[in-house]
């Protein structure tokens, strides 16, 4: 099955132990976004959603769901912090587009309540251990 | 953008990293880092200027500390969330999450652009710093 997040990372699959601080920073993402995607309510049945930080300046939205007909949609958008406002693209597209206010204010407060989150439920505890 | 690759290039200095240490610049380093980026397209909100006036009223977390009514403890918990909010200094200064304050970002940023070009010596003498910190 293809997998969206080792794309998405860049990991590469060796299994070499060199990669083991590699593994472990992404395994830490992917840990951080499926609780990112709990964020913004209950998600429903047919349907995953993460959201998750990928680096300081970027921030990604993943959706997957199975239609009416059993056909399996995917939607990822990205969120580009630049020095000059937010922009987003969606699905691989290279062409951006400004963040409108509302959006931007949204993307702002789940971001905040994000950091909040991952710390208590991934870090607090190794932090403390 | 060249953005997609950078969570996953990790230096070989990270080899010898503990899987405490790459928590920790994963969370004070990238996700916090990134949070304060954003931050800094936010709207002045109508909750900062009421946690403004919530901060200078005589009416004190302190004070409402000793309180047991639900509805005073709700209001402490209201005044501490608020509070959270506007202590989060963008910039450089402490953030504070869930009542805990934590290093200034800027001056975490500065110690772990340190570490990517620093012996193995210096970055154990790096962590131990933040761990004093932290």
């Amino acid at each position: 099955m293809f997998d969206w997040f080792s794309n998405i990372l860049g990991l590469v699959g060796s299994g070499d132990s060199t990669d083991r601080a590699t593994k472990l920073n992404n395994d830490f993402i992917r840990h951080e976004a499926k609780i990112g995607g709990k964020l913004f309510g209950p998600v429903p049945r047919n349907r995953r959603r993460d959201f998750f930080c990928l680096d300081s300046h970027t921030w990604i939205w993943h959706e997957e769901w199975l239609d009416q007909n059993g056909q399996n949609h995917i939607q990822t958008t990205r969120y580009e912090v630049r020095p000059d406002g937010v922009v987003k693209a969606q699905d691989g597209q290279m062409q951006y587009q400004k963040v409108g206010d509302e959006e931007l204010q949204r993307l702002i407060k789940a971001a905040k309540m994000y950091e909040a989150q991952v710390y208590q439920e991934i870090y607090q505890p190794i932090f403390q251990s | 953008m060249s953005h997609s690759n950078t969570t996953s290039q990790v230096s070989s200095h990270e080899q010898a990293r503990t899987p405490a240490e790459i928590a920790k610049v994963r969370f004070f380093g990238t996700v916090s880092e990134a949070v304060n980026n954003v931050l800094r397209f936010s709207l002045p909100a109508e909750e900062d200027s009421q946690a403004t006036e919530l901060n200078n009223s005589p009416v004190s977390i302190e004070s409402n500390s000793n309180t047991t009514s639900g509805q005073e403890v709700n209001m402490l918990n209201e005044t501490q969330t608020i509070t959270q909010e506007v202590s989060h200094d963008p910039v450089s200064g402490n953030a504070t999450v869930d009542g805990e304050v934590r290093p200034g970002l800027g001056e975490l940023r500065n110690m772990i652009a340190l570490n990517a070009s620093s012996s193995h010596t210096l970055q154990s003498d790096i962590f131990q710093g933040l761990e004093e910190k932290l």
